[in-house]
């Protein structure tokens, strides 16, 4: 089985609350992505759900990494 | 259309036919529901676990919901007898055993569990407000059923030469058991529920439309059930909607009717 492409999800329970990240899945076509967001973040009544590619998301900020890789001399 | 709130507003034998409908729909979900649960470890990715483990919830939970109005029935068939002889249950013949395999549980997905959705489809354009004003809800949760088998299907249909092989063996084994669900072209009890307004089609009109829902899942694949399917009706069981009785493994049948657990004092 392809291991597929990770994306995020984003959902709210009210009208006033903002779009809210909830957590993400691994999922080899948005189809999948859909069921399985649905599926594991069901623990409310969410009234707007979506997801979104990881890799479509345009970084404005990088954050920078914990530890810095040097090569070896 | 006027809506029937009051069950003694159908005649005997309407009610009787609603009963079975009923009693074979809670039935398939509820098995559908045990054979999903049986795979939400051993699916092939952990989503996908999860995403078993959701649908087997909410098929148990529209099983609850179809038995809350069929039990305000007098005619419901469901008896003391229940608990111990298979045939009182009338769950479909492709759910006797338990799915074998991930591939069984999405040709499972796919053509038992839509089978059950345009059933309701229909129900909610009928006339019986018990079930309509409940069946909102259980078909939006049904959408992601859909979306669920046909991203699978479509995905295991372009996968390896045995994938495809098997996907063929188990829709042309599970395929006759839903065609056969629809019955012969009268006395198959679905026109008598259109006669009364509860079912808004024919069960020939039912069993096209079921057919015009599941194609689309197979096309562009070189899989596809079989359209010119004879069935032999002898031994066809119209309460049961199927022909003889359920042969279900013994633990299914002490999970589903709760033997293990009379001395508790639940069951079903």
């Amino acid at each position: 089985m392809a291991t597929g492409q990770l994306y995020e999800v984003f959902a709210r329970r009210t009208r006033d609350e903002p779009l809210g990240h909830v957590g993400t899945v691994n999922a080899t076509s948005i189809d999948f992505a859909r069921v399985y967001a649905r599926t594991t973040y069901d623990e409310e009544n969410w009234i707007e759900m979506i997801v979104v590619e990881r890799a479509a998301m345009i970084p404005v900020i990088e954050l920078e990494p914990l530890v810095e890789f040097k090569e070896a001399e | 259309m006027t809506l029937i709130s009051n069950p003694e507003d159908l005649g005997a034998d309407e009610r009787q036919s609603l009963a079975n409908w009923l009693t074979a729909m809670s039935d398939t979900k509820h098995l559908l529901g045990l054979r999903y649960a049986e795979w939400c470890t051993g699916g092939p990715e952990l989503e996908a676990n999860i995403a078993a483990s959701a649908m087997a919830q909410f098929e148990l939970g529209h099983a609850r919901v179809l038995r809350g109005v069929l039990s305000d029935l007098p005619e419901d068939p469901r008896g003391a007898s229940r608990a111990t002889d298979r045939s009182t249950w009338f769950s479909i013949g492709a759910l006797d055993r338990p799915f074998s395999g991930w591939v069984d549980l999405v040709i499972g997905n796919a053509l038992v569990d839509t089978l059950l959705t345009v059933n309701l489809g229909s129900a909610l354009a009928g006339n019986y407000h018990p079930l309509t004003q409940r069946l909102r809800k259980v078909l939006a949760e049904e959408e992601y059923h859909s979306v669920h088998a046909d991203a699978w299907v479509k995905r295991l249909a372009s996968g390896p030469g045995e994938i495809v092989e098997r996907l063929n063996q188990v829709i042309n084994n599970v395929w006759p058991h839903c065609i056969a669900w629809f019955g012969p072209n009268s006395g198959n009890g679905l026109d008598e529920l259109h006669d009364a307004g509860v079912l808004a089609d024919s069960a020939a009109d039912l069993r096209n439309r079921y057919i015009e829902t599941v194609s689309p899942m197979f096309e562009g694949a070189s899989i596809r059930p079989m359209s010119d399917l004879e069935i032999d009706w002898d031994g066809w069981n119209k309460a049961g909607r199927r022909h003889g009785v359920p042969v279900f493994e013994d633990d299914c049948f002490a999970m589903i009717t709760g033997a293990n657990n009379r001395t508790l004092g639940v069951g079903d």
